[in-house]
């Protein structure tokens, strides 16, 4: 008897949590945006958002925007911001958030906050594409959606490192007849510069407010930035050897650069960085006179110098030499700004060494000096460096495994690079444009022969970050 | 029955570490009498070393310079073990070897330190001599 009652029991719970499960059978339930009383603006965020966010910097953003609102005269003036819906379109490392603002039920203004530095600033962003595709984000069914991210091709100098995402979503029918899902796709690029400025956005809510975005340009105080990963600024880093590069001044000066450079017999060189405008422009070329090592103009009196960028000749190696590892260090250390340093060779072949950590970069140099571990005659590691070995172990076992001389050479210099935690980190473009990271794994087991164990290292090439 | 066996397996043991060690102090010895071998062909020092010879010979980067092999590193182990901590010998030329010259050797005999090779880096003038591991 009590079996059956159990039995009973059990029936009925699985036959209402099925009734439960029935309840709605979207792919992507929407529940109701605005079902409290209290002020929307204020609600603690927590991301409804079908894709991934930027979360702690929009939680960030929020705590920014609540210490400088009036929420009651921001309400009237624009209405209730939705932070729950917040997006940051691909674009990570607390730097740019759209929020939504909704006045009965309809998306009527977007809210742009971007970071730079340690300053948030807002600004108003009505573009009816995305505020119509927010508004079917927060009141349609989803039945379906997606995200590209990519590289924009053509940057301005003035543009700030960015990605563009492209999501896509596609809104169900409720089983109208004739009903024909509608799909809504829209491309964010972060924060924009250039054209006419952003009109800002005051928290406040008044709106005769200035364009400058927050106290005109002076924008609110962001609490503590968050410090970016080695594996994230090699990617930031590599996003900026690609827009810099693209540049059309600095790509003026590589194909000027590069043009002859199948026949040169000398290295050639030139500087970039902005000027007084805020556009980028290159030093003039420089030729190597002696011993074929053209050396790079590290500061400028008409511009701040960013990097450089160097040929090797067809007769040395397409990578980066030990003698370029200590110089982009060295031109760090007269200049704080130089980060970036490219190496072109025949074929349209370009490396960058970038600088993902400046003091570790420094401390490096200090334990492996120039003088003791450089041979200056030859532009590569002393023999009795600890490095050579190292350097040479990767080289051997990569042409081994029927890499170039040059690859080989790439990749041993790439190991060194992480392996001794150099603070820099080496990255080759592509047929696109791309520049991507070169990382380099080291695996170290022991052997057992005969009872000794004896250990064996291999190394493979990466696309995972492995930088400390 | 199972004391001879972990005795004999000890002793291998022993002896093959042993042979590690004395690789390298044979090869030493070679380093600290550099002078008798220096500005002298290869064959010379390849000749005294009757104890051992190379198994493998790689060329040395040694610089920036692509076209060239300022030296060629030979070590004494089977080829996958030359990648971790080897014994090396380190021989840096006179005149560094044309790199198409060095390639050669190495696409037709996989690093391996065959007789054509010792034929080829016999004739060699030696600058220097380092051994490491």
């Amino acid at each position: 008897m009590g079996e059956k009652i159990i039995l009973r029991l059990l029936f009925l719970t699985a036959f209402m949590a099925l009734l439960w499960s029935c309840r709605s059978e979207d792919l992507f339930p929407q529940e109701s945006p605005a079902g409290s009383t209290e002020n929307i603006s204020a609600a603690k965020y927590a991301s409804r958002s079908l894709w991934k966010e930027d979360e702690v910097y929009i939680d960030k953003v929020q705590q920014v925007f609540l210490k400088h609102t009036n929420l009651e005269r921001f309400g009237i003036t624009y209405g209730e911001l939705h932070w729950d819906y917040a997006m940051s379109f691909g674009q990570f490392g607390e730097k740019y958030v759209l929020v939504p603002i909704v006045k009965e039920n309809k998306v009527v203004l977007l809210m742009e906050a971007v970071r730079e530095g340690s300053k948030v600033y807002f600004y108003e962003k009505r573009n009816e594409d995305l505020l119509d595709f927010f508004q079917h984000v927060m009141y349609s069914k989803i039945i379906k959606l997606d995200e590209q991210i990519s590289t924009p091709e053509n940057i301005s100098a003035k543009a700030l490192i960015y990605v563009c995402s492209t999501r896509t979503l596609e809104v169900g029918c409720d089983g109208e007849p004739g009903c024909v899902p509608y799909v809504k796709s829209v491309t964010s690029c972060g924060f924009q510069q250039g054209g006419s400025p952003p009109k800002g956005l005051d928290p406040s809510g008044d709106p005769n407010w200035g364009s400058g975005g927050g106290g005109e340009d002076d924008g609110y105080e962001y609490p503590d930035p968050l410090e970016l990963s080695p594996c994230d600024k090699a990617v930031v880093n590599n996003l900026k050897a690609k827009q810099l590069l693209n540049d059309t001044k600095i790509n003026a000066a590589e194909i000027q650069l590069t043009g002859t450079l199948s026949t040169d017999t000398n290295e050639k060189s030139f500087s970039f960085g902005k000027d007084a405008n805020g556009n980028y422009n290159t030093t003039p070329i420089k030729t190597s006179t002696l011993g074929n090592q053209v050396g790079v103009i590290v500061t400028s009196n008409t511009l701040t110098i960013e990097g450089g960028a160097h040929t090797h000749t067809v007769d040395l190696y397409n990578c980066f030499s030990t003698g370029d590892i200590y110089s982009l260090q060295g031109a760090n250390v007269a200049n704080p700004k130089f980060k970036t340093f490219f190496a072109f060779a025949d074929g349209g072949v370009a490396y960058a060494l970038t600088i993902t950590d400046p003091v570790k970069y420094a401390a490096f140099v200090a334990a492996y000096s120039a003088g003791g571990n450089l041979d200056m005659a030859t532009s590569g590691w002393k023999t009795n460096s600890p490095i050579y070995f190292d350097f040479e172990n990767v080289k051997k076992q990569f042409m081994y495994s029927g890499f170039s001389d040059d690859d080989a050479f790439a990749n041993a210099t790439a190991l060194v690079l992480n392996k001794y935690n150099t603070g820099a980190t080496l990255s080759q473009r592509d047929a696109s444009g791309n520049f991507n990271s070169i990382f380099v794994n080291e695996t170290t087991i022991n052997i057992n022969v005969a009872g000794v164990f004896i250990p064996i290292s291999t190394y493979s090439q990466t696309t995972n970050c492995n930088l400390n | 029955m199972k004391n001879k066996i972990l005795t004999l397996i000890l002793l291998l043991g022993f002896s093959i570490m042993y042979a590690q060690l004395d690789t390298l102090n044979y090869l030493k010895q070679f380093e600290v009498n550099k002078a008798n071998y220096i500005n002298k062909p290869l064959s010379v020092l390849l000749n005294d070393m009757t104890q051992i010879q190379p198994k493998t010979a790689w060329p040395s980067s040694h610089g920036r310079k692509k076209t060239i092999t300022p030296g060629t590193m030979f070590n004494f182990c089977e080829i996958d073990f030359s990648f971790h901590s080897a014994i090396t010998l380190l021989i840096e030329w006179q005149d560094p070897i044309p790199r198409d010259q060095t390639k050669y050797y190495e696409q037709k005999n996989g690093f391996y330190f065959t007789n054509e090779e010792r034929s080829f880096y016999g004739t060699k003038i030696v600058k220097d001599i380092l051994v490491s591991r």
